[in-house]
């Protein structure tokens, strides 16, 4: 059974109208397309193929492809093997004889005229300048700081002991009034003492103690002074009460 | 086995061991020394200024082959060393003496000129004269292509251009090359 029968069979099944017989198609194909379709599938495969530069050349320009190719340029003998001879220069084991092996050593720079013939008078002269230098005789700063503080004591203790000495001596009779009233007699105190007429009060200050022995003198020196005036003076100049006072 | 029978992985395996590092780099050197310096000479002409190039590209490669990365061939590394050498050193060339990029290839053109084997005669000559009328970049298409026979796709690796660009670089040298060989 074809192919054909099968599909009328199917479609009276189906109760279809289409006929299968039918050769109708309503498109058209260009006069000679099946022809020539192999031919243009090939070429269009071996324009995508890598064609060889010979191939291409020959295709391109015949004239060029018939050109030698060999450059006419000429290289000096065993120019390749001294390459190759050459390359210890290139390969060497330090990195810095590399590059230094293609620079010349000649420094490139300009020195003045009798430039290193004047360096040393320059340094003298600089030298010179700076004066003697100051050693110090401890360099360590906590060295210093130790000495200072105990300097800074010891004159500090012997400043305290010498005040403390002082007062002591006041009192102690390494005072030279106290000294030289031990070479006077008794006698001859008792005699200072009524001659003085000192006014032995509760005070005990020889300030205000009259001296009867000095008032003609007083009386002389405050003759002009009239009293008003001298109270109003006693009254300006705080006795010794007042001051302790104050 | 001869050094330069080794293989490009194999070199680069020795060349990072300290024993055999100068070895493998002599073996480097032999494999490749006299294509790069052709590629050299065809752009600047002259065998000193070739050999001043390919010395500066042999301490490139000395420097960098350690930290070179295989995501190439090694001869595409070393060709792209070489490439960018040559520009430099016509850029320097240019820089030095002020000129034109015109009169940078007239004065290319003299120095053909001035080779004791020139024979303006030769097609060979003149082909040689012809590239040099081409621009810089295009000069090296044709050179990698024409001479050196390198696939479009190994090329625009060492050039860092698409292969549509550099097909269509090539049919145009091609084209000025052709064209001048006819009228001179």
């Amino acid at each position: 059974m074809s192919t054909r029968n099968t599909i009328q069979d199917e479609l009276n099944e189906l109760n279809s109208g289409l006929n299968p017989n039918s050769d109708n198609t309503p498109y058209s194909v260009p006069e000679g397309y099946f022809e020539g379709l192999a031919s243009s599938v090939l070429a269009k495969i071996k324009g995508e193929m890598p064609i060889s530069a010979t191939e291409e050349i020959a295709q391109l320009s015949p004239m060029l492809a018939g050109i030698s190719k060999k450059l006419p340029y000429s290289v000096p003998e065993n120019y390749f093997q001294s390459n190759i001879d050459g390359l210890g220069a290139l390969t060497s084991e330090t990195e810095d004889s590399l590059v230094l092996s293609f620079i010349e050593k000649e420094m490139p720079y300009e020195v003045p005229v009798g430039y290193f013939a004047s360096v040393s008078d320059q340094v003298l002269e600089k030298v010179a300048n700076r004066g003697a230098k100051v050693v110090p005789l401890m360099k360590r700063k906590w060295m210093r700081l130790a000495v200072a503080a105990m300097v800074t004591g010891v004159i500090g203790i012997s400043g305290i002991t010498y005040f403390n000495n002082r007062g002591n001596t006041t009192s102690s009779g390494s005072d030279p009034v106290a000294v030289e009233l031990k070479k006077v007699s008794m006698e001859e105190l008792n005699e200072f003492i009524s001659n003085t007429a000192f006014d032995i009060t509760d005070d005990k200050s020889p300030v205000t103690a009259k001296n009867n022995s000095r008032k003609p003198e007083t009386k002389k020196i405050f003759a002009d002074v009239s009293d008003k005036e001298l109270d109003a003076f006693l009254s300006q100049v705080p006795t010794d009460d007042e001051t302790d006072i104050n | 086995m001869a050094l330069t029978d080794r293989s490009d992985a194999e070199l680069l395996i020795q060349f990072r061991q300290p024993q055999t590092k100068e070895s493998a780099f002599t073996a480097i050197i032999k494999k490749y020394q006299e294509k790069l310096y052709w590629h050299i000479r065809r752009m600047v002409v002259d065998h000193d200024d070739a050999n001043d190039v390919l010395q500066n590209v042999f301490i490139r490669v000395w420097n960098g082959l350690e930290n070179f990365r295989e995501d190439s061939q090694l001869y595409t590394w070393l060709y792209r060393i070489a490439t960018n050498e040559s520009l430099t050193f016509i850029e320097q060339q240019k820089k030095r003496s002020a000129v034109s990029l015109s009169d940078v290839e007239t004065g290319l053109s003299n120095k053909i000129k001035a080779d004791k084997h020139f024979d303006p005669n030769k097609l060979e000559w003149k082909l040689q004269l012809a590239i040099q009328q081409l621009p810089e970049k295009q000069r090296i298409v044709f050179s990698l292509r024409y001479y050196d026979e390198m696939p479009y796709e190994e090329m625009s690796r060492v050039l860092e251009t698409s292969e549509g660009a550099l097909k269509a670089s090539y049919h145009h040298a091609v084209k000025k090359i052709e064209d001048y060989i006819k009228n001179h």
